[in-house]
């Protein structure tokens, strides 16, 4: 399709052990796509390989396998050997604002570094332009002479978007952008994040393990574990007609504060076990070890991953069979 | 209902803590009790001090911490006044707190099995140094939690484990000495949801059976939903409200705790609502009156002078703002009928 913007390809990480020819395989063949102006929420465990995935689109980590394609140009290489123009398309928004923003550096500092890397605009008017990135994002125009130890959690995070959005950016990775932060000001992040993505029409892989809050801005959610897709289809579809026994497993496991909310969970399927160690990956699927359906097949043969919907796919033996 | 009743009771809480700038006034003035096997929920966003109260009521607060005020009567003795000795005991065999972070509370070079013996032998439980009793209990205690090979875990050590495993090792410490009281600080925080709902049974099925009380600290709603039977919103080192689970779900009153429960994202997919505009108040100088002023929309004159008292609305549900001020707040007698705490 022509409106893909990022299409990954079969990727596979794995990092070496100190033991010889045993891998830690933290993707483990993974292909998926992102449109233009879409949202898609890669949503896992810890351990299932999310922020790798990250990562390897980022070009912080080199592919062991596969490829990255970006606006129909391979960049499966690592960032060291990407060019300027591309690495300004592409951004990242990390976790933690306390560490990723320098505490030596104020915020105008912070914000005027990749306008003048990049050449976005003329020294003199940087300033100017980390100003206005400021309001954008809806912060205080004083911001910009304060360090970042001087503001609170949300109001970090705001200047980490900030910016990321100084290169005009196409495609933002946001690697669980606002689990370290309170509800109450998890709100205000995503209210700006959802205004920008409009705004700019961006594309924004997010990155997290909330699945309440990617039922809410999310256009289509994949859910990652052990380092694969298991399941992938429009948000909505997740609450209507949840495939794999692990979402389904997911999704009752989450605590909610509504009675309506409560009935939209499937069955309860009783969660047990955890993630097993990437190292020793299961045979056959992967989830068999937790999975209350798990059959003799299941032990043996990987789950081909089947298109059951428009848009909705699972990797499960039982999935598919009855359509 | 009567006082004698509870297990615990704080009553008109202060701390302080010494910083650095002058004193951070932190627990401003609260009441919090709980029943013999009632599960209480302590909620708030960070920085609210839900870990201060309840470290208050193990004394095991840093040495920066003064109380100026207050009385914490747990099981009829005042946890202020006692002695080492006694505090000692107490902790030992009524009351044990689980952390958030199983790895920071597990001591990363002894074996999980010398950890609890350990805690059985200094609860006094076993008497003399039986070892082959220390041990079956130990044993117990892990088989009670679930867990598989009970043997083998208590020869690995912490870092042998997974960090689910490690939570449910401490729940098995906190639970091996006969505890009337179990204080979880946030115990599911850094597991995932899958996890996370493993756990929770867990702690809920153990308590549950052993008539346990628990004060659960979160600052999810959601786990606290589940998990308890009355809730405490805490905001600023205030109780802002209290009410039994389903009261607060179903008719919030706080505008703190309307914010809260507005800001959470919902599986039902009706979008993202404004959150809570604002931040904290400095706990050095904070602000005369309500303490939740500068981020209430319904904020008026005298929020920013005086401090809001709690007002008791019937059905156990009580309020700390003036917007409910007149609203049908009961008479003492009528409040004993009702089963809401009385004021003091």
């Amino acid at each position: 399709m022509n409106d893909e913007i990022l299409v990954v390809r079969n990727i596979k990480k794995y990092f070496p052990t100190k033991v010889k020819d045993r891998y830690v395989k933290a993707i483990d063949d993974i292909s998926f796509s992102l449109r233009k102006g879409e949202i898609v929420g890669l949503v896992g465990e810890s351990g299932s390989g999310k922020s790798t995935t990250a990562y390897c689109i980022m070009g912080m980590h080199g592919i062991t396998a596969g490829t990255v394609t970006f606006e129909g140009q391979d960049i499966s290489m690592p960032s060291s050997q990407r060019s300027l123009e591309l690495k300004r398309k592409i951004q990242i928004v990390f976790q933690d604002p306390g560490t990723s923003l320098n505490p030596q550096r104020t915020i105008g500092d912070i914000l005027k570094m990749p306008l003048l890397v990049h050449h976005i605009v003329p020294r003199a008017k940087a300033f100017d332009r980390a100003r206005e990135l400021l309001q954008m994002v809806g912060l205080p125009e004083e911001t910009i002479y304060k360090y970042p130890r001087s503001l609170g959690g949300g109001e970090r995070q705001l200047v980490a978007i900030a910016r990321a959005l100084t290169t005009n950016p196409a495609l933002m990775v946001l690697d669980e952008p606002t689990s370290a932060l309170d509800v109450s000001i998890q709100a205000k992040i995503i209210n700006t994040l959802i205004d920008l993505q409009k705004q700019f029409n961006m594309s924004y892989l997010f990155i997290t393990h909330d699945m309440s809050l990617m039922r809410n801005i999310a256009d289509r959610i994949a859910i990652m574990y052990l380092g694969r897709i298991l399941e992938m289809a429009p948000a909505a579809d997740f609450f209507h007609k949840p495939q794999h026994p692990y979402t389904k497993m997911l999704l009752s496991s989450i605590p909610v504060v509504l009675q309506a909310e409560e009935e939209l969970k499937p069955d309860k399927v009783e969660s047990t076990g955890e993630i097993p160690s990437p190292v020793n990956v299961p045979p056959g699927c992967r989830f068999h070890s937790r999975c209350v359906y798990a059959m003799d097949r299941c032990h043996t043969e990987e789950p081909e991953m089947r298109v059951l919907f428009l848009d909705h796919i699972a990797a499960c033996h039982l999935c598919g069979s009855a359509q | 209902m009567e006082q004698q009743d509870r297990l615990l009771d704080i009553r008109n809480l202060y701390i302080n803590y010494q910083v650095y700038g002058g004193l951070s006034y932190v627990i401003d003035g609260i009441d919090f009790y709980a029943q013999p096997g009632e599960k209480v929920g302590l909620v708030g966003e960070s920085g609210c001090g839900k870990t201060t109260t309840v470290k208050s009521i193990l004394r095991v607060l840093p040495k920066q911490a003064v109380i100026p005020g207050g009385e914490i009567i747990f099981d009829g003795d005042d946890v202020l006044k006692m002695k080492n000795n006694a505090l000692n005991a107490m902790r030992g065999q009524k009351l044990s707190m689980i952390f958030q972070d199983p790895t920071a509370s597990l001591n990363p070079v002894f074996t999980v099995g010398r950890q609890i013996r350990d805690t059985i032998r200094y609860s006094g439980m076993v008497g003399g140094n039986n070892k082959k009793q220390i041990n079956d209990l130990a044993i117990r205690a892990l088989m009670d939690c679930s867990m598989p090979d009970p043997e083998r875990i208590l020869d690995c050590y912490p870092f042998q484990l997974s960090g689910g495993m490690r939570q449910r090792i401490c729940i098995a410490m906190a639970l091996a000495t006969a505890s009337k009281l179990m204080i979880a600080d946030e115990p599911t925080t850094n597991l995932d949801v899958t996890i996370q709902d493993q756990v929770l049974k867990l702690i809920r099925s153990l308590t549950e059976q052993r008539r346990t009380s628990l004060i659960l600290i979160t600052h999810s709603l959601g786990v606290a939903r589940e998990m308890t039977d009355r809730i405490y919103v805490m905001y600023a080192g205030n109780i802002v409200e209290m009410a039994p689970t389903a009261t607060i779900f179903e008719r919030p009153l706080h505008p703190y705790t309307r914010g809260l429960l507005a800001s959470i994202p919902k599986l039902t997919g009706e979008g993202i609502m404004a959150g809570i505009a604002g931040r904290l108040p400095n706990y050095i100088n904070p602000p005369t009156g309500c303490r939740f002023q500068s981020r209430c929309k319904h904020c008026r004159e005298r929020c920013k002078t005086d401090k809001p008292p709690a007002y008791h609305l019937g059905g156990g549900h009580q309020v700390s703002c003036f917007l409910y001020e007149g609203q049908k707040t009961l008479s003492a007698a009528e409040r004993i009928k009702e089963g809401s705490p009385d004021e003091r």
